[in-house]
């Protein structure tokens, strides 16, 4: 049973390892931190490869694919294990790029300690099948995240950290009443008997759709759905660049764990799917058309990036929207809203550590700082091209899979549903634009500049996440099959 | 008149109202962080009095650990609190406007 938490077990071990480390080091030896969480994320991360493994040879051999324990607490399944994959990829990716980004920084022994202990979080949001633990792991990665928007003290990132935290405790309140009805409507806290009960309801109960809503919308913060959205621009653009990355890469994502959690498994009660996935529809719609279009106005890089993923939230909120037509198949639906969120975190998260890999030459964030780039700072200018190009959803790149996968179902739906696909291609094609801008200010404009050498880990955590976008790319079949395997693992 | 759970949810709803209120009018940090108290108590009355209605401590433990989240919250929320007035001298959300709206 243990064996199966070994992932959690090193993370929180060396969480607090760092911790007390930290009391014990030199101002100057604390960058020995992030080599130490470093190798703590990589242990965890080959322990949760081992653990897809093993379950994928399962499921082609038809077992038992899932572990629950702590009295039905938690169930570790292949759905999990892909969003496991996910938080432990970004978090490996964002303490590599940390490790220079941060270098002048003080407080790195919180800093990393901080890291971990909210993908822990994640981690566990990941495999929770109780309203319990489901929200006491989404607010140990919330109130983590909330410390580390501040991280650096200054103007912008309090700024940033106390709207951030105002919104989050604001959404978390939502979300605890909105479970205090559900659970007073079906006298339990598990997922599973939530949906037994529900099931077994005659009639359909007014409060049943106040807590719909309430969940919806607390989650709709977190995920930073129109009209939920206000605070992450401010947020991704005061933060310190690689905790933009984290929160937009991996903290967004745990809020659809959630959801997909909770409204497939305890609301999929066929009366209230109908009203819920309206609500998904509608959100989708305007999500991903006001994200794409304010990005079309905006002039700093991160604010733009920001834009962008909300329009991207948008998408993966079509996967929602799907769920009450009969024309689809559930697991391609939600698979395809898996890879999304997969491919979503490598490029967002690539394209915010860029950033910071230009900030670490005291390159501002503003698109005229970028002029000249390609010249100054080629592997990070060239790594950021991939990453948009690849956000923009162009052929031979992780984005464009996820987004194909996307439209094929909505076109299998079809009807009503075509609307969200057609909606999907405008905005993919009005997102190019304000991509390609920035490409071309990095490639086409600015006088003689020199080149500077890069920053080593910065560039290879850039690396990494552009290769395995166009490996994705290139070769989306074993990771279609894997999202799809890991939709079908959440209903057996 | 006895009092039933609908007295206790109700109570709970009002609650939520004025907390949910206080931080969407009020612009001061130091009210905003009391109003999201009010939020997280308003829910934990309802966990308890829906436990008590039906008889499964479910309720009360969830309750138990959304008093601790809510303590850890207000922790970091004001220290996030004590660095901006740092900052800025001042703890009034409308006079900060460092990042555009």
């Amino acid at each position: 049973m243990l064996e199966a938490l070994m992932p959690e077990l090193v993370i929180a071990v060396f969480a607090l390892a760092v911790i007390f480390i930290d009391m014990t080091l030199r101002e100057d030896d604390k960058e020995f931190l992030g080599y130490l969480s470093l190798v703590g994320v990589v242990i965890a991360l080959a322990m949760v490869f081992s653990q897809a493994k093993s379950l994928l040879a399962a499921m082609a051999a038809k077992q038992a694919i899932q572990v629950s324990f702590f009295s039905g607490l938690m169930r570790v399944d292949l759905f999990a294990v892909f969003f496991k994959l996910v938080f432990l990829l970004v978090a490996l990716l964002v303490i590599l790029g940390s490790l220079d980004a941060t270098r002048r920084d003080k407080y790195k022994g919180e800093y990393y300690s901080l890291v971990l202990f909210a993908t822990l979080g994640m981690m566990f949001a990941a495999m929770a099948v109780d309203l319990v633990l489901l929200f006491v792991a989404v607010e140990l990665a919330s109130i983590s995240t909330f410390a580390l928007a501040a991280f650096r003290k200054n103007r912008p990132g309090t700024e940033a950290a106390m709207k951030y935290f105002v919104i989050g405790a604001f959404s978390s309140g939502l979300i605890v009443f909105g479970m205090s009805l559900l659970y007073g409507l079906t006298g339990s806290t598990n997922l599973y008997a939530i949906a037994d009960a529900l099931s077994a309801l005659s009639e359909f109960h007014w409060v049943l759709l106040l807590a719909v809503i309430f969940l919806i919308a607390g989650f709709g913060y977190k995920v930073a759905a129109v009209p939920f959205h206000m605070w992450a621009p401010d947020t991704y653009q005061g933060a310190p660049s690689p905790v933009s990355a984290f929160l937009a890469a991996a903290s967004k994502k745990m809020a659809f764990v959630a959801l997909l959690r909770i409204f497939l498994i305890a609301l999929s009660v066929p009366v209230l799917v109908k009203e819920w996935a309206l609500l998904f529809a509608i959100l989708a719609a305007i999500t991903m058309t006001l994200g794409n279009v304010v990005a079309l106005a905006q002039t700093n890089i991160k604010r733009m990036l920001a834009y962008s993923s909300i329009g991207q939230a948008g998408y993966v909120l079509i996967v929602f929207a799907l769920l009450a037509s009969t024309q689809v198949n559930v697991n391609l639906s939600i698979g395809a809203g898996l890879l999304h969120i997969l491919t979503h975190a490598i490029m967002k998260g690539g394209a915010f550590l860029a950033v910071a890999a230009a900030s670490y030459y005291m390159i501002g964030s503003n698109l005229e700082d970028f002029a000249g780039l390609g010249r100054r700072l080629p592997v990070t200018a060239l790594t950021m091209t991939i990453f948009l190009l690849s956000l923009a959803g162009i052929p031979f790149f992780a984005g464009f899979v996820s987004k194909f996968m996307i439209l094929t179902a909505s076109v299998a739906a079809g009807g009503a549903y075509l609307i969200l696909g057609i909606l999907l291609i405008i905005n993919s094609v009005v997102s190019l634009y304000y991509y390609a801008r920035v490409i071309r200010y990095m490639y086409f404009a600015g006088g003689d500049v020199k080149r500077e050498r890069e920053p080593l880990l910065l560039s290879v955590a850039l690396v990494i996440a552009a290769l395995l976008v166009i490996y994705i790319g290139v070769f989306p079949d074993s990771f279609v099959s894997l999202s799809l395997n890991a939709a079908s693992s959440l209903f057996s | 008149m006895s009092v039933t759970v609908f007295h206790y949810v109700f109570l709970a709803t009002v609650l939520f109202s004025i907390g949910a209120y206080g931080l969407l009018s009020s612009r001061n940090a130091v009210r905003m962080l009391m109003s999201i108290e009010l939020m997280l108590n308003a829910a934990n009355i309802n966990l308890v009095a829906f436990s008590s209605y039906l008889g499964n401590l479910a309720g009360q433990a969830f309750a138990a650990f959304t008093i601790a989240i809510a303590a850890a919250e207000a922790g970091v929320g004001m220290a996030i609190l004590l660095a901006l007035y740092r900052n800025f001298r001042t703890v009034n959300l409308r006079e900060i406007k460092e990042l555009r709206w």
